[in-house]
C-alpha cells in the first residue's frame, strides 16, 4: 500500500496509465543495486530515488575528490575526503525518506559480489574499469539478475541491458556476448586519463535509470540484445543488435567464479611474451617428436570439435589452477583452445602462478587447425 | 563502394570518423583493407556491425554497405 504522502509525492508517475498505482507499488517493492557512485552512479541514484524504488544499495570504496565535483552531482565541497557512499545516501535520504538505503563502503570483487548482488532484483553498472565490469557481469549471469550497463568515453556513451528475461523466458545476452575479451592494457583509457565532459555520464546514467524503471514496472522495450551508442558532440544515436553467444572463458559456477583471476583476464589478453606455433608446426611436431610435447586442451568438456590426434590432457580453463600438477614441467606444453585466446590467457596465468615457462600457444586455435588437418 | 565507420577510441586511432573501402567482397576483406590503411587499429579490440547487427565471422557485402567498428570502453 502507498501512504497518502507517497500518493502525493508520486502523483505524476501514478497519473501515467502505464504506471498507475500498481506500477508505483512495483517500484516500491523493487530493490536495485547501484555499483559505483561516480559520474554514472550519481545520475542514476538521483532519479531512482526520486522515482520511489523501495530499496537501493550503493557500492563504492572511494572518497570524494575535488576533481569529482565537475560531474558527480550528488557531492559538494563539504564532502571532499569523505566516503562517497555515505555522502550520497545522506543527500538521497533527504530527497526521498521513503527509500531504504544500504551502504557498501567496499570494493566489489569476485569474493563479495555474490553475497551482495543476491539481495537485489536488478543491478546497475556504474563502474569505471574492465575488471569490475566483467566480474559484475559474471555474477549477474550466475545469479540470474538483469544488469543495466552504461559506459562513457570522452563524448561517447554506450547503454544496454544484459541477462534480461521476461516472465522466466531464457535470459538475454550479456557483456561477454558483446565484448568477449577486454582490450589490452595500453589501449584502456579512463576518465582520469582522457577526460570526460561531466554531462555525458549524467546523460548515460539517466538512460540507465530509465531502463531500470522500465524493467521494474514491466513497460516499454528494454534494451536487451541491443547496444545504443550516443555521441554528445554530434547528437547521433546509433544502435546495434547482438545475440547470445557461447562465452569463451567465463566461470560456470560460483566456486569457479570466486577463483577466477579477473585481474589477469583483463591484463593477460594481449597474449604477449607467449610463444606461438602454427598448425603446420604443430603437425610437424606430432609427426617428428610426439613424445617431446604435451598437448593441453583448455576447452570445456562439451566443446567441439573432438580431434583424436590432439587428444592428451584436457583441463577446462576454469579448473586449471586446481589441476596444474597434471601439467608437465619438462616437456614443451602446447596449449590449445577454440581460437587461441583462452589458451594464451591460460599460459599467462600458469606462468604467473606457477612460474612455468615451457608453453607454446596454438595460433588461431582449433579453428585454424581444422582448416588444414581435420583429424 | 563500402564504408567503414569508427566509434570511441577508434576515432583517434584512425583520425577519421569514416573511410571508403573499394572492392571489398565481404567483411574479412573490408577489415583487412581497413587494417592496411590504419595499421594502428590492429592493437585495438572492437566488434563489427553490419546493418546494425553484430557480425560474428564473415558475411558478404553488397555495394553501399556500411560496417561499424565499435570498441569497448569502461569509463563511468
Amino acid at each position: 500500500m502507498l501512504s497518502s504522502d507517497e500518493l502525493i509525492r508520486y502523483s505524476r508517475n501514478i497519473l501515467l496509465p502505464e504506471i498507475g498505482n500498481e506500477g508505483q507499488l512495483k517500484l516500491k517493492r523493487s530493490s536495485v543495486l547501484v555499483i559505483g557512485a561516480g559520474g554514472l552512479g550519481c545520475s542514476v541514484l538521483n532519479y531512482l530515488t526520486a522515482a520511489g524504488i523501495g530499496t537501493i544499495g550503493v557500492v563504492d570504496f572511494d572518497c570524494v575528490d575535488p576533481s569529482n565535483l565537475q560531474r558527480q552531482i550528488l557531492y559538494t565541497v563539504d564532502d571532499v575526503g569523505k566516503p562517497k557512499v555515505n555522502c550520497a545516501i545522506d543527500k538521497l535520504s533527504k530527497l526521498n525518506p521513503f527509500v531504504k538505503f544500504v551502504a557498501y563502503y567496499e570494493q566489489i570483487t569476485n569474493k563479495n559480489a555474490i553475497d551482495i548482488i543476491t539481495n537485489y532484483d536488478l543491478v546497475i553498472d556504474g563502474t569505471d574499469n574492465f575488471v569490475t565490469r566483467y566480474l559484475v557481469n559474471d555474477a549477474c549471469v550466475l545469479l540470474g539478475k538483469p544488469l543495466v550497463y552504461g559506459s562513457v568515453y570522452k563524448f561517447e556513451g554506450q547503454i544496454s541491458v544484459f541477462n534480461y528475461s521476461v516472465n522466466g523466458t531464457e535470459r538475454g545476452p550479456n557483456y561477454r556476448c558483446l565484448f568477449p575479451v577486454p582490450p589490452s592494457r595500453e589501449k584502456i583509457h579512463t576518465c582520469s586519463e582522457t577526460g570526460v565532459l561531466g554531462i555525458l555520464p549524467g546523460l548515460i546514467g539517466l538512460f540507465q535509470a530509465n531502463e531500470a524503471i522500465k524493467i521494474c514496472v514491466g513497460i516499454g522495450n528494454v534494451l536487451s540484445g541491443q547496444l545504443t551508442i550516443i555521441n554528445s558532440l554530434t547528437m547521433q544515436f546509433y544502435s546495434i543488435k547482438y545475440e547470445k553467444t557461447e562465452s569463451i572463458s567465463s566461470p560456470s559456477n560460483i566456486n569457479e567464479y570466486e577463483k577466477f583471476d579477473y585481474g589477469l583476464f583483463c591484463d593477460g589478453t594481449t597474449v604477449r611474451n607467449t610463444k606461438e606455433i602454427t598448425s603446420d608446426q604443430l603437425f610437424q611436431l606430432i609427426q617428428n617428436n610426439r613424445k617431446g610435447i604435451q598437448i593441453l586442451d583448455v576447452r570445456a568438456y562439451n566443446e567441439e570439435p573432438y580431434l583424436d590426434v590432439l587428444k592428451e590432457l584436457q583441463i577446462p580453463f576454469s579448473e586449471l589452477i586446481d589441476n596444474a600438477d597434471k601439467i608437465s614441467s619438462e616437456r614443451t606444453v602446447v596449449v590449445i583452445c577454440k581460437i587461441g585466446i583462452r589458451s594464451g590467457i591460460a599460459i599467462q596465468m600458469l606462468q604467473q602462478n606457477f612460474g612455468l615457462t615451457n608453453f607454446v600457444n596454438l595460433k588461431g586455435g582449433l579453428t585454424e587447425w581444422v582448416k588444414s588437418y581435420n583429424l | 563502394m563500402n564504408k567503414a565507420i569508427f566509434f570511441g577510441s577508434l576515432l583517434e586511432a584512425t583520425g577519421v570518423s569514416e573511410f571508403e573501402v573499394h572492392n571489398a567482397r565481404d567483411i574479412y576483406s573490408l577489415k583487412s583493407k581497413v587494417l592496411a590503411e590504419f595499421p594502428g587499429l590492429s592493437d585495438y579490440k572492437f566488434l563489427l556491425a553490419l546493418h546494425h547487427q553484430v557480425v560474428n565471422g564473415n558475411m558478404e557485402l553488397i555495394d553501399g554497405d556500411v560496417v561499424a567498428f565499435l570498441p569497448p570502453f569502461a569509463g563511468g
